[in-house]
């Protein structure tokens, strides 16, 4: 009898507190297990978001920090310059990086920072409570935008596209966490992201299609499914930008 | 007389009865259970009735770690032909 | 004696680099331009990482990182750059990190003037950012001591794990006097035992100031007001005091200087005037003023602002000597003349009284 997924050594024992059916606990699954396949766990150093995800520190079983919210990758870039041979990442949701944290996403990219950056897209901001976010498509009800998204409240962003405005990113792309076939992308995506780093070529950035079923008010299995057809329509999936 | 190729064991207690691998098992292996755990979730219970191939599509979809994808033996999944 | 003639500014950079900072992020902001314009030849030369960030909140953020990695690192700005820089600072002081952060006053509220000022005194020194913390500052009043507490304060950053703001003002940025160089280095700098450089050999860590579960979040509180206690023998001060003084001139930073020439002045015109200058604004030097008030009988306190540290004058007498303000707001520097009159007007209110 053979265990076909032992735990990943990046992973700690510790259950995360996520909703059920939220894509967090995929992606920090697939960051732990490209850690791991890597063999960079005892180098590498995270930093966490202000989001659902700020207790990352507590489900990898590696060196991560909290950042003041949005200025997540000047912390990963402030670390990654003093130890530039660990591997620094910095992991995002929609508010930390398309939000009050654009400005710095933006200026990290332009320098081609040597960083991983692993945005979660689940078109809210999940930790507050279901308000609209940068990612919010047309038309989505959310708590501040009650009658649904419209123009006067800006259009959804799409931050590879943007970034793909400079010069210096090397890996833009865009990926899904809403089935398995998908999931197995980004994890390849993720793979490819990291190794871009490690091979110093420059700055990369994997975008993550994410389920928030308390949010959006659906079962998970209706979230992963909405995630297929309606979001991906706002949000196209696969590389904007491949220069490894 | 079908050989067991793979089993799942679900870990009671980090279940939270999302349902995503109830949904994404090709074989439907998965329902979802009764019994509550200290989450206030009724964990999925594994069926062994359809045969498992140990495709670990369940674990690829839970966000939990709660499922432990077993291979009974290295048999080939009774489907499985090879092609020429 | 190795005597060099230095800008206030640029010898914040050299006593940086003395004192082993090999990190610094900053962006441009009068006066104090010249502390990034060194920073960004000295720092690559001293094998150091120089960044001009894209604002001063990514300034202080690049240091936050790099002081979580084990680096002294420093960042540097002035009024309206040090407003921004108040979350972080909170951040700092709530996760225990170690940095140190100049801020080069000048006249404000909002965009203000670019002259020198010491209206960022509350913000510095009673928060500035959000909750229960205190960064320890220092206040230089000439150039060679800037290159001194520059040296200190990335001590004390580390011996407290706590930021250290640096309160110039613009005139002390960009006056320029003999600084002996042979100051001294620091003593040693300390390993960092919550540093993250990844977990190899050991268990992993992380640095946080979020902190929900029950009573966790109170306990930390009283963990930081423990610290803050043992921080206040680093409380610095300097008195010029002669018998039968009827007046103390309390003053800091380039007021200070003023005040001293205007003290100097008014003992050659047989008024008895002692003067006394807080170097650490936090630790306030309360009990030393306290005694130097009482035996006075007066004060008068001297600031570049409409009197910010004069309520720390006010709480350290405790209602036990009259304590009179003279300042100026808005970037204008008060004159040895101007304050001379204050000093009059000061000890005529004592024979009224």
């Amino acid at each position: 009898m053979k265990l076909a997924n032992p735990r990943p050594e990046a992973l700690t024992e510790f259950p995360n507190i996520y909703c059920p059916g939220c894509g967090h606990g995929l992606a920090h699954r697939l960051v732990a297990e490209v850690i791991d396949e890597l063999g960079v766990r005892e180098r590498t150093v995270g930093v966490a978001p202000v989001g659902c995800a700020v207790f990352a520190y507590d489900y990898w079983n590696f060196d991560v920090t909290e950042a003041p919210h949005g200025r997540t990758p000047c912390v990963a870039t402030g670390i990654k310059r003093v130890l530039p041979d660990r591997v620094v990442f910095s992991y995002q949701g929609d508010g930390d990086l398309a939000s009050i944290g654009m400005g710095e996403i933006i200026h990290t990219a332009n320098r081609g920072e040597n960083l991983t950056v692993v945005f979660i897209n689940n078109a809210n901001y999940g930790m507050t409570g279901g308000q609209l976010a940068p990612t919010t498509p047309l038309g989505m009800k959310t708590t501040t935008t009650p009658a649904g998204r419209s123009e006067s409240d800006g259009r959804p962003i799409r931050i590879p596209e943007l970034l793909n405005a400079l010069d210096a990113p090397v890996y833009l792309d865009r990926q899904s966490l809403h089935d398995p076939v998908h999931i197995r992308r980004a994890k390849a995506s993720l793979k490819k992201a990291f190794q871009a780093q490690l091979d110093d070529k420059g700055f990369s950035l994997v975008e993550l299609l994410s389920a928030c079923p308390s949010n959006w008010a659906m079962t998970p299995p209706d979230a992963m499914k909405w995630i297929g057809t309606e979001l991906v329509k706002t949000f196209p999936l696969g590389i904007v930008r491949d220069r490894t | 007389m079908v050989k067991k190729v793979g089993k799942v064991e679900v870990e009671f207690q980090r279940c939270k009865a999302c349902g995503l691998c109830v949904h994404y098992c090709p074989q439907g292996c998965f329902a979802l259970g009764t019994e509550l755990n200290h989450l206030g979730a009724a964990p999925v219970r594994f069926q062994e009735e359809p045969v498992c191939t140990a495709c670990g599509i369940c674990a690829v979809v839970c966000p939990d770690l709660a499922l432990q994808v077993w291979k009974l033996q290295d048999a080939k999944p009774v489907a499985a032909k090879t092609l020429r | 004696m190795n005597r060099v003639l230095f800008k206030g500014n640029e010898v914040i950079t050299e006593a940086a680099i003395a004192a082993g900072c090999r990190f610094y992020a900053g962006y441009p902001i009068t006066p104090q331009n010249e502390i990034t314009a060194s920073m960004a030849r000295r720092m690559p030369e001293s094998g150091g990482v120089f960044m001009q960030a894209e604002s001063e909140i990514a300034a202080i953020n690049l240091c936050f990182g790099a002081a979580v990695a084990g680096t002294r690192a420093m960042t540097s700005t002035s009024s309206p750059g040090f407003s921004l820089m108040q979350e972080a600072i909170s951040f700092l002081a709530g996760c225990e990190i170690s940095c140190v952060i100049a801020n080069v006053m000048r006249g404000g509220p909002g965009l203000g003037n670019i002259q020198p000022s010491q209206a960022d005194y509350f913000q510095a020194v009673k928060g500035g950012g959000h909750g229960d913390y205190h960064n320890l500052v220092l206040a230089p009043f000439s150039v060679e001591e800037a290159y001194a507490m520059t040296l200190l304060a990335f001590e004390l950053a580390d011996r407290y794990r706590n930021p250290v703001i640096l309160l110039a003002d613009g005139m002390l940025g960009q006056l320029m006097e003999p600084v002996d160089l042979e100051l001294g280095p620091p003593a040693s700098f300390p390993t960092r035992d919550w540093k993250l450089d990844g977990a190899q050999g050991r268990k992993p860590r992380s640095i946080k100031s979020l902190l929900m579960n029950d009573g966790v979040l109170e306990k930390h509180n009283y963990h930081l007001a423990a610290k803050y206690r043992t921080m206040q023998k680093e409380v610095r001060w300097e008195i010029d005091r002669q018998e039968g003084s009827e007046l103390l001139v309390v003053a800091y930073g380039s007021s200070a200087r003023a005040a001293k020439a205007a003290v100097r002045e008014a003992r050659a015109q047989g008024l008895k005037v002692d003067w006394f200058r807080p170097r650490t604004l936090w630790p306030f030097p309360s009990e030393a003023l306290k005694d130097a008030a009482r035996r006075s009988g007066r004060v008068l306190t001297v600031e570049m602002s409409l009197g910010q540290m004069v309520e720390d004058v006010k709480l350290a007498v405790a209602g036990g000597t009259p304590v009179d303000f003279f300042g100026r707001p808005g970037g204008a520097v008060p004159t040895p003349a101007e304050i001379l009159a204050a000093i009059r007007q000061s000890l005529s209110r004592r024979t009224t009284v």
